[in-house]
């Protein structure tokens, strides 16, 4: 096991390098540099070489390049030409705002999709299967931006229940229990649109792997001496049929911190999907890339883990 | 005895009508029994037709600007009133159609030839040439989607592309982000379909790889690259449209679904001009469900162990 996971990650350095190269040379391709935005219009020509020099953009893109991952080797992604901060305390600012929005809408959608789909499994075509597929359906189609436009149009335009966006009320001095309750009463819109998009996937995927295991042999002889329906379907069906599932969760880890862009965006809500819009928006091309990286790296890091957890909780794997 | 023989002569008629069945009209058949499928189907082709045929019929110009009827509401003129410039809105909605759906089609096409070669070529050679594709399956599979696409949205912008031919640009990036999926499953088939009896009958023959490749193994996938190409489609549209929305995809003037909902950015006019904003989203969701439920029935029809 533990020769497994070392020549996975090891494995996983040669996946990071190409991810990076192919986001530079995007950046590559873009007219002017980190210099040219606007932040930095009342420079003089001088000042500004200078600091094109200082930042090694005066180098063959190449070389940047060199100069990029020997930082990034050490840990340090560089400095953000929009927040003047540098990039790997500008994510850390903001990816935890991320984490805990998308963290309660995992739990949601995991309290609510494995239910569901399990209900959905041992009364298949009954009424509750049908409407439920047919929600399954709509959810996975409709566009998150569309879902939160709907619901700030009804809950907050139209009965003015939930604040438009935010984390906290602006000015408010609440301290303690009171400014939780402040965050979860502007963080109930986004997560209700982060659950709705994302039950769906997963309360499908129950469902058929469910069905799976409901057809196989041993079902049939649990069910044949004599054991209570309850205690065939929770005990011996759900077990073997959650292995894909938590595979499944594992995969749903980088969203945890990668979070929504464009729900996030709408809201307003502090996270990393704002500083990613803001960074595209400034040309803030170390913050770009730093904040690909990270992206990228949990992708991995899911990966990993999914692959990891699947072989624990499956004793076949482990054996091949 | 005579009865016998009818018999026999109806048996083998019936076997007659059997032999006749390609495995593409069976799978028709059983999709057609599929009524939710069907009905997906059909709102597909009925969006596509208006989106096609809309913008001729429409007696609006898309482009044409109306000082005077700005931001209309719904009437008779103007079945889903005008813009903020007095454009009228039905037309732009169709009209918008037609790039969103051909993103999503296109660059789903894309995504299949690059997918589909490399899994075949990949599964069939083995050995170095089958890990260089994976490593690359690798990389492309851990790109980040949507902060690539708005980095190359503000490309664009950069470059200053004309927003006519950004869809063009978009196909082709959302479909060069897609294909590692696709190339996995190929791949994975290939490798199994490999080792079947008649590969080794076509080997017999001295058959051309290219030949062994695409004539013999590609036919024998064609269900899960149809499968997965239908369902495709509907996530490269949810992607275009959450893109145009961010202002980052296709820009003002040329509408997509995704445009036209961003195009009440405040929120009073959310509230005052619900049918700027409300019809598009309805389109995107119309459309990508009904993909989706193609996609399943699709799914369904080409499973030779399921039977409806």
């Amino acid at each position: 096991m533990r020769q497994y996971v070392i020549r996975r990650v090891l494995t996983m350095i040669p996946i990071i390098l190409g991810i990076s190269l192919i986001i530079f040379l995007i950046f590559a391709m873009a007219p002017g540099d980190a210099v040219t935005g606007g932040a930095n219009a009342h420079m003089t020509v001088a000042a500004k070489a200078q600091l094109r020099h200082q930042m090694h953009l005066d180098q063959p893109k190449l070389v940047q390049y060199l100069y990029w991952l020997k930082g990034a080797s050490h840990g340090d992604l560089g400095t953000s030409t929009f927040y003047k901060k540098s990039v790997s305390s500008v994510i850390n600012t903001f990816i935890w705002n991320s984490f805990y929005l998308g963290l309660l809408s995992t739990i949601a959608v995991i309290l609510i999709a494995i239910p569901v789909g399990v209900v959905a499994a041992t009364k298949q075509y009954s009424m509750f299967d049908s409407t439920s597929s047919v929600f399954a359906f709509i959810a996975m189609s409709i566009p998150d931006f569309f879902v939160g436009l709907l619901l700030i149009s009804f809950f907050s335009m139209n009965l003015s229940l939930f604040p438009v966006s935010g984390m906290e009320t602006i000015g408010s001095t609440a301290t303690g229990f009171a400014r939780i309750l402040d965050i979860m009463h502007h963080m109930f819109l986004p997560f209700l649109v982060l659950t709705i998009t994302s039950v769906a996937g997963i309360m499908k995927y129950m469902r058929s792997s469910m069905l799976e295991v409901i057809s196989e042999d041993y079902i049939r002889t649990a069910r044949a001496k004599g054991l209570r329906e309850k205690v065939v379907i929770y005990k011996h069906a759900l077990r073997n049929a959650l292995i894909p599932i938590i595979t499944l969760l594992g995969f749903t880890i980088p969203g945890l911190f990668a979070g929504a862009i464009i729900t996030e965006q709408i809201f307003s809500w502090p996270g990393i999907g704002p500083v990613t819009y803001l960074a595209v928006l400034n040309r803030d091309y170390p913050l770009c890339m730093g904040i690909n990286m990270i992206y990228a790296v949990l992708t991995l890091l899911g990966n990993l883990i999914a692959d990891i957890t699947y072989a624990v909780v499956d004793p076949r794997i482990r054996l091949k | 005895m005579e009865s016998k023989l009818q018999s026999g002569n109806q048996m083998e008629k019936k076997y007659e009508d059997e032999v006749v069945m390609s495995p593409a009209k069976l799978a028709w058949k059983k999709f057609k029994k599929n009524k939710i499928a069907m009905t997906g189907l059909i709102i597909l082709v009925i969006i596509l037709l208006i989106s096609i045929f809309g913008p001729i019929l429409s007696p609006y110009n898309m482009a044409a600007i109306d000082l005077t009827n700005t931001t209309g509401e719904p009437s008779l003129v103007h079945l889903l009133g005008t813009d903020a410039s007095g454009r009228d809105n039905l037309t732009r909605v169709m009209y918008a159609g037609r790039i969103s759906l051909a993103v999503g089609f296109f660059s789903v096409l894309i995504q299949v030839v690059v997918g589909v070669g490399l899994g075949v070529i990949a599964g069939y050679y083995g050995g170095i040439i089958d890990s260089i594709i994976m490593r690359l399956v690798d990389i492309f599979s851990c790109l980040p989607t949507l902060p690539i696409l708005m980095m190359i949205g503000a490309l664009m912008l950069d470059l200053k592309v004309r927003p006519e031919n950004k869809m063009y640009f978009l196909m082709l990036i959302i479909g060069l982000l897609s294909w590692p999926g696709l190339c996995r499953l190929v791949r994975g088939e290939i490798l199994s379909l490999r080792e079947k009896e008649y590969m080794q009958a076509a080997e017999a023959l001295g058959l051309k790889d290219s030949r062994k490749m695409f004539k013999h193994l590609l036919p024998n996938t064609a269900a899960i690259i149809i499968v997965s190409a239908a369902l495709g489609v509907g996530s490269a549209i949810l992607t275009e449209s959450g893109l145009s929305f961010l202002g980052l995809g296709v820009t003002v003037p040329t509408p997509s679904w995704g445009a036209l909902v961003q195009s009440v950015s405040d929120m009073d006019s959310l509230q005052s001009y619900p049918w700027l904003w409300i019809p598009a989203g309805i389109c995107i969701l119309l459309t990508v469900v009904s993909v989706n439920l193609i996609g399943d029935g699709l799914r369904d029809a080409l499973d030779p162990k399921h039977n409806i």
